[in-house]
């Protein structure tokens, strides 16, 4: 059952990634990434002092600031603070650097569909680019599930109707992160699991690339 | 005619319920569990917005919901959706009529010359639930999954996996935000089966407590 899809895309398809970093001079590490038309802009601060209330005296603190294109922030923003937050903990060595505060802010440049995905994959790469030690790198997707029950990767704006953003580890594929949207079958959501590792894969070997190509290039500003 | 109706939905955490909560700005969980609802509840379509329509394009009702916490010890998002359930299956629309001037007024039935104008809603009348969601929070601990744990629980451990499931066995929401442990395919089965065990404990247990109330 083949579902035709506005921009030509077969239901596996990913759109077309775009990927650059140190494209701020201030920040210590900064990164854009976009899948379409989306876009997101991510820059990293840290490990710098911590201030008195994120100050934690065993591990590093993450504090995650997201903006918006438009509008004031409201509970959708905060709420990917909390997600993109906790999911950064998850992946940082925070042991290193007890009582600092890293700094991760989040521009959305444009918005259309796939939003949270495509913003963890800029803040992992923005990472990457200001040299905080990380256990592992995390990779985003997002999924969707049509009225006949097709399942399509990276859903744009008009697509994104039941979607599922998975956030996985790429050595172990476990799920690091998995928010849903909609109502779906509980086989359907591992369906769309299924098919998030597989597109999880070829996005690490994108970032992969990348990523190599650029850390035997330049240093790192952090360091 | 598209029907635009919009339901309010705010969780608030005052600082009696926790000591971590301090008085002014609002608690770091209160628009987590805000946002949550909201899309549980309109992902689920539990209700039929169109119940909620007076005159298609002029009146709609606007239900407003407030769910205040009073003592937070784990599994907030849990007790908050069970309580929005529990209040939205109480919730009785009064009946309404349409004056010659076009506003709506209450229809009481001591008067009786109001009789004369048309009624929108003829009685008193209750929403319909279609499918109910229910959730369940665990954490995931190496190869344990502790379910429904407490605020001392959540504190210490950090993988929190909350699992929506409604009556008719759709999933509405599986959210975990990080954490440290890796969820596999096997540990989300083992969750869906240990929430669809608790669907149907707290749907009996609902259907009791409405039943009881109706006497």
């Amino acid at each position: 059952m083949e579902t035709d899809r506005p921009d030509g895309r077969t239901p596996n398809q990913l759109r077309p990634l775009a990927y650059s970093c140190s494209i701020l001079h201030r920040a210590h590490g900064s990164a854009s990434w976009a899948q379409g038309e989306t876009k997101v802009l991510a820059a990293v601060y840290g490990p710098k002092a911590g201030t008195k209330k994120n100050e934690n005296p065993e591990k590093a603190s993450i504090e995650v600031i997201w903006k918006p294109k438009t509008g004031q922030i409201g509970k959708m923003e905060k709420e990917y603070e909390m997600i993109l937050k906790r999911t950064l903990e998850s992946i940082c060595i925070r042991t290193i650097y007890p009582n600092t505060t890293t700094s991760v802010i989040v521009q959305v440049v444009h918005d259309d569909g796939a939003l949270l995905p495509c913003a963890i994959n800029a803040a992992c790469a923005a990472l990457v680019d200001a040299g905080i030690p990380l256990k592992h790198l995390a990779v985003a997707i997002c999924c969707s599930v049509t009225d006949s029950g097709c399942i399509i990767l990276d859903p744009t704006k008009d697509e994104e109707e039941r979607s599922l953003q998975v956030g996985s580890e790429p050595m172990e594929n476990g799920i690091m992160t998995s928010v849903t949207q909609g109502a779906m079958s509980v086989n359907d959501y591992l369906h769309c699991l299924e098919r998030g590792r597989a597109a999880c894969a070829s996005l690490s070997e994108f970032v992969r690339k990348n990523i190599g190509t650029k850390s035997t290039s330049e240093p790192s500003k952090a360091g | 005619m598209l029907i635009f109706v919009i339901s309010a939905i705010d969780f608030h955490m005052p600082p009696i319920c926790s000591p971590i909560v301090r008085p002014g700005r609002p608690a770091e969980a209160s628009p987590m569990v805000s946002k949550q609802l909201s899309n549980t509840i309109s992902s689920s379509r539990m209700t039929d917005l169109k119940e909620l329509s007076l005159v298609s394009g002029k009146a709609a009702w606007m239900a407003y919901l407030d769910i205040y916490c009073l003592d937070a010890d784990g599994a907030l998002f849990d007790a908050a959706l069970l309580s929005a359930i529990a209040a939205l299956s109480h919730l009785q629309i009064p009946s309404i009529a349409m004056n010659d001037d076009g506003k709506i007024v209450l229809v009481s039935d001591e008067d009786g010359q109001k009789r004369a104008q048309e009624p929108v809603n003829k009685e008193k009348r209750k929403l319909t639930l279609r499918s109910i969601p229910f959730s369940l929070t665990c954490i995931l601990h190496k190869n344990y999954i502790l379910a429904d744990p407490t605020a001392e629980e959540e504190s210490i451990m950090e993988t929190h996996v909350t699992v929506v499931l409604d009556t008719s066995g759709q999933l509405i929401s599986l959210y975990k935000p990080g954490g440290p442990v890796l969820a596999y395919t096997s540990a989300i089965q083992d969750c869906a089966a240990l929430t669809r065990q608790r669907v149907k404990e707290l749907n009996n247990f609902l259907d009791k407590a409405n039943s009881a109330m109706e006497v």
